[in-house]
């Protein structure tokens, strides 16, 4: 006779595990939808999904979603983007360059320990209201998670890869990008996601500080109409982009560094 | 006739903590003929992985010469196939990638490498893994790779540093035998680094004994079993009388390496 054993094949497991996801979420919706319905009633307190879904559609038939989503995201982009290129090239350069860590690397210690978003009002008087003053505070802030990660990546590369390439005769180039350039990868991309995090938070703040348009300029405006149903779908807005580029940059992850998915695999 | 592998009065200093000279390696002369197998053992510690890592040109020799088919070398170079003893895949390169590795760099394109891969990798017995990455494959299943790709650059010597230290005893065994074979199909010039003495009497013709602190020559043993040799040959009491001889050569000084560890 054969013993039964009770053990969960893992494809059960993962379905239950979905499962669970997806409840929680529902779940997570219903009682907001609940709660602004039947307990908080008053919509300066609160708004229910229901309404948030509402505002959000008449905004997006009038079209003015767009202007505010195109605003924000631009701000967004290029910031991130100059951010992302001017800080890894940083990183890598205090990372093979003895010299330039010594000049730099205190002054990228002590800003990156700097809430940098509190230079905010410096920056709108620099710049103006416009979408300028955005970009340098989202460069601002993203930048100096980046640029350390970068550094960091370089400087974990495996002392005994590096041997490798010398034994078989790769020149300084070659060890660049054979070696440490892959090596450093999995950090950048650590360094692009809290960059993310940061740069999102820098066009919220700009944008509620001072704008003329965006999706921090509507929850302002919203919040001086005591208009709570725009506010939070401003907030849900600004999430749905978090978690868009969030994924986008798992994707490129996935694509850019295929080994580590086979690692995750075997595990 | 002429040595593959000369090295003359080789010697090597290390800095101590006080930033004394100290002498690591003493006037190292050997000479290994062409396809001839040698395997260097001593207590760790004894300088071997310095000795080779000066040979392969990854460190500099402060006294002494090393000539490679009569041509003098300081630095790393392609006459010379390196088999670390450590993981040194590159983690983000396929099998077959991490073995023309050495290739790529001299600027050879993917598809004209692409036979002499293949051909490794059914010589080394990976068939089927050629597009699977090293966290996939076993330690012995790596080290194999690592030989593959030291072999892809057809060198005049291989040098390899303990490369089975990392792997269980089975497993070491088995790639002793494995390493014959693949050393039976492509004939080269081997000087193997190795802690183990039973392992440098399987695979040796000549067993090179190093002394300690300085490392210096202390013996170079013959070995006469007869090629091909089957892994059970390590029970035979000539084998065991071999192991034994080179074991009290070299038992003072890992008892007092051991010792210097506690």
């Amino acid at each position: 006779m054969t013993k039964t054993l009770n053990i969960e094949l893992p494809a059960t497991a993962a379905r239950k595990s979905r499962r669970r996801v997806f409840l929680s979420i529902v779940g997570g919706l219903l009682l907001w939808e609940i709660t602004g319905r039947w307990f908080v009633t008053d919509p300066i307190l609160f708004a229910p999904l229901s309404k948030v879904l509402q505002t959000g559609w008449a905004l997006t038939v009038s079209g003015e979603i767009w202007k505010h989503l195109g605003v924000s995201m631009a701000e967004f982009l290029i910031g991130f983007v100059l951010a992302s290129v001017v800080g890894v090239a940083m990183g890598f350069l205090m990372a093979t360059s003895r010299r330039a860590q010594d000049i730099l690397d205190p002054w990228v210690s002590f800003f990156y320990s700097s809430p940098l978003v509190a230079l905010t009002p410096f920056f709108l008087l620099v710049f103006g209201v416009g979408i300028a003053s955005k970009v340098a505070i989202v460069f601002t802030v993203a930048i100096f998670p980046i640029l350390l990660n970068a550094f960091v990546g370089i400087r974990s590369a495996d002392p005994h890869l590096l041997e490798v390439a010398r034994a078989f005769n790769c020149t300084k180039r070659q060890v660049f990008s054979k070696v440490l350039l892959p090596a450093a990868l999995p950090f950048v991309i650590v360094g692009l996601r809290l960059g993310i995090g940061r740069a999102l938070t820098g066009v919220v703040v700009g944008e509620l500080f001072a704008s003329q348009a965006g999706v921090g300029y509507l929850i302002t405006t919203a919040g001086q109409s005591f208009d709570t149903a725009t506010v939070f779908l401003g907030v849900l807005l600004f999430s749905v982009i978090g978690v868009t580029i969030m994924e986008g940059l798992k994707r490129v992850e996935h694509a850019m560094a295929p080994w580590r998915k086979s690692i995750a695999e075997v595990r | 006739m002429a040595a593959k592998l000369e090295v003359r009065n080789l010697s090597k200093y290390f800095l101590s903590r006080e930033g004394e000279p100290r002498k690591v390696l003493d006037s190292v002369s050997l000479d290994i003929a062409d396809n001839e197998f040698v395997c260097i053992v001593g207590a760790s510690g004894c300088g071997k992985t310095t000795f080779i890592r000066c040979i392969g040109g990854l460190i500099p020799a402060e006294e002494g010469q090393v000539r490679i088919a009569g041509r003098a070398v300081s630095a790393p170079g392609s006459d010379r196939g390196f088999v670390f003893q450590h993981d040194s895949l590159f983690p983000w390169r396929t099998v077959r990638d991490n073995i023309v590795f050495g290739l790529e760099v001299r600027g050879e394109s993917a598809a004209s490498t692409r036979p002499l891969a293949d051909a490794l990798i059914k010589l080394v017995g990976l068939s089927g893994f050629a597009d699977h990455y090293p966290s996939e494959l076993s330690g012995g299943m790596r080290q194999r790779v690592n030989l593959a790709r030291a072999l892809a650059i057809d060198p005049d010597v291989l040098l390899m540093d303990e490369p089975f230290a990392a792997l269980d005893a089975q497993t070491r065994e088995i790639m002793q035998r494995e390493l014959l074979k693949i050393w039976t199909e492509r004939r080269k010039t081997v000087l193997f680094i190795t802690h183990q003495i039973d392992e440098a009497v399987y695979l040796a013709d000549r067993v090179l004994v190093f002394s300690s602190r300085p490392g210096r020559l202390a013996a170079d043993i013959r070995i006469p079993f007869a090629r091909p040799r089957n892994l059970s040959i390590k029970r035979t009491p000539e084998f065991l009388a071999i192991v034994d001889d080179v074991w009290k050569l070299i038992e003072q000084e890992v008892v007092s390496a051991m010792q210097l560890a506690d």
